[in-house]
């Protein structure tokens, strides 16, 4: 019984919990630490035993070293493109779909529209790798295998279920009074959605888009069965082919796990509150 | 004020009637609502609904690129369910899919709780905490086989300096290691999820409930026990349920860490899917294994909605 008062009280210590958190984020963030750490290293370093915790020589050999440098020497920046060319498309096809959709689904409600928000929710649950083989079939009959559209085409069924879903969250939030005033004022529908909803909406809704953007960036397994040739690679499948047989660079390859996650950790930093409504507001009360 | 609109007749004044025919189809609201999010709900069904049907359809036929394709009943499954492969991929998946959501929710539970009970900084902490969910898995695996290495890793540097252990371990070789490691690897990414949906749950919990309590002599056990961990447990299986039907089909870490090894030690389902469509080119089986995953994804599901379905009845 003392033991539990004692216990009781250092767990229920304001302290305890920034130590607490502290150690977590020392857990959590030491692997990004690490890829930092080790993408500024020469490639001898990074094999040398015992590992060194700060660069003893800091260099950038492995962004910008010549022939061995992945922005300089190899593919990269390709790959980059690629990324943000499928995960800025996909986005923005994502949300403006999804925003109509939404927008008819809850403001406008019909028979079976309760039923096909339901439906929204339930293709989440399917494993994306099940629907791999059907993919892959329906993009080759369309001739779209090894070409960028033929990952969009995919990654828009990853993406499209989860943003109408967030939307709904946000359009069941939205104050109607403010469409009934505009329709009022002689605004269409559609003028409504236009003028006043998507204004209103439009944190929410870049939260939405990024939040598509981000996990059609980190997509690995559909471009990777999709596409052959190198030129069209997304950074995700040409990180996989860094891994050499005999030697691998680690620097190299840590620089570009670098350049792969700037992306999530400036929308993160930037946007964070508004990330985390998104995701919440779509499945605190799933 | 008569707004521009309505001198021009747009709202069927009787004014217009001379110059424009009425509007007779204006449509009614829900009719709207059917037209605008039709072309939507034909992307779902097209993009969902045509793909489903094509797997299942697939695993009933023999479809290998060696012999003929033709119809082949249950042939698929029932060679399937003869195979010692899959069933090592059955447990594995499950393992996997167990120990990631394990470790997530003590990882996210832990940090939602005491984010939720800081008063200064909690921005500051909250974007720190979200960064992992940034890497994508690929790199994420990378990242901890890279730490994990037995010649070079860090990982073995800080525990032989810790002194928790004598010599470096080789991670990636043994068998219950490797797994270890993958599971690591791939919840590291899926904690802050968990972490913002229970964080989410936990401030909503109104402040007078703690007060009282603390008024009839409750530790922050009694807290955690009867108030902290109830109200969140809505949020909380939903993110359990999201983390576990996620990792049960997430491929990505192990891909880039173990490709399955040592041994298959480290081999799920939706590895051997992927090498019967990649590798193998058994599209038939690669069909069925899909149905299978589909199904193993509904159960877990069906059984948090049973639970969820039970809370609610309660309360």
């Amino acid at each position: 019984m003392v033991l539990r008062r004692w216990a009781a009280r250092i767990v229920d210590h304001k302290a305890t919990a920034y130590v607490l958190l502290c150690v977590i984020l020392a857990v959590l963030l030491f692997p990004i630490f690490w890829t930092f750490i080790t993408s500024f290293k020469s490639l001898e370093e990074t094999f040398h035993w015992p590992p060194t915790y700060f660069p003893h020589r800091f260099t950038f050999e492995a962004y910008f070293g010549g022939r061995r440098g992945i922005l300089t020497g190899s593919p990269v920046p390709i790959y980059l493109m690629n990324s943000l060319i499928i995960s800025l498309t996909t986005s923005f096809v994502v949300t403006a779909a999804g925003i109509l959709t939404a927008y008819g689904l809850v403001r406008y409600p019909f028979k079976g529209s309760k039923a096909a928000l339901v439906l929204f929710l339930l293709t989440r649950l399917i494993p994306p790798i099940a629907l791999l083989l059907p993919f892959y079939l329906i993009l080759r009959y369309l001739g779209l295998i090894n070409t960028r559209t033929g990952v969009i085409f995919y990654t828009i069924y990853l993406c499209y279920p989860l943003v109408v879903w967030m939307l709904k969250s946000f359009f069941e939030a939205f104050p109607g009074e403010l469409i009934d005033a505009a329709l009022v004022d002689g605004a269409s529908r559609l003028g409504a959605l236009l003028r006043v909803v998507i204004p209103t909406m439009a944190t929410g809704i870049s939260a939405v888009a990024i939040i598509a953007f981000l996990w059609t960036w980190n997509e690995f397994l559909a471009p990777f069965i999709f596409i052959n040739s190198d030129v069209l690679k997304p950074i995700t499948v040409g990180i996989y082919y860094f891994v050499g047989d005999e030697l691998t660079y680690w620097n190299t390859l840590a620089a570009a796990g670098v350049l792969a996650i700037i992306p999530g950790i400036i929308f993160f930093i930037v946007a964070q509150r508004w990330i985390v409504k998104g995701l919440t507001a779509g499945m605190g009360k799933m | 004020m008569i707004g521009l609109e309505h001198i021009l007749g747009r709202k069927g004044g009787p004014r217009s009637s001379g110059s424009r025919p009425p509007r007779r189809f204006r449509l009614s609201d829900s009719q709207f609502g059917a037209l605008v999010s039709l072309p939507g709900l034909l992307l779902l069904l097209l993009w969902v609904g045509v793909p489903l049907v094509i797997v299942v359809v697939i695993s009933f036929y023999r479809y290998d690129f060696i012999r003929p394709t033709k119809f082949y009943g249950f042939g698929n499954y029932i060679k399937l369910f003869h195979d010692r492969v899959f069933w090592l991929a059955v447990k594995n998946t499950f393992i996997f899919s167990l120990g990631s959501t394990f470790i997530t929710f003590l990882f996210g539970f832990t940090s939602a709780w005491c984010l939720s009970r800081i008063d200064r900084g909690g921005t500051f902490f909250r974007t720190l905490m979200m960064l992992p969910w940034a890497v994508p898995l690929i790199v994420s695996g990378f990242i901890w086989g890279w730490m994990f290495n037995p010649t070079y890793g860090v990982i073995n540097d800080i525990l032989l300096k810790l002194g928790a252990i004598k010599a470096p371990l080789d991670f990636t070789a043994d068998p219950s290691l490797a797994m270890f490691s993958v599971i690591l690897a791939d919840a590291w990414t899926r904690i802050p999820f968990l972490t913002i949906l229970v964080l989410a749950g936990l401030e909503r919990i109104p402040a007078e409930l703690y007060e009282a309590a603390r008024i009839d002599g409750a530790d922050i056990f009694h807290e955690l026990r009867h108030i902290s961990i109830p109200m969140v447990k809505g949020p909380l299986l939903t993110g359990l349920l999201i983390t576990s039907v996620f990792s049960f089909r997430s491929i990505d870490a192990i891909f880039s860490m173990t490709q399955g090894g040592p041994a298959k030690a480290t081999y799920v389902l939706g590895l051997y899917t992927v090498d019967n469509i990649y590798r193998f080119l058994n599209f038939g089986r690669a069909g069925a294994i899909s149905v299978m995953l589909l199904l193993f994804c509904s159960l877990i599901a069906s059984a948090y909605v049973y639970f969820l379905l039970k809370e609610e009845r309660w309360s």
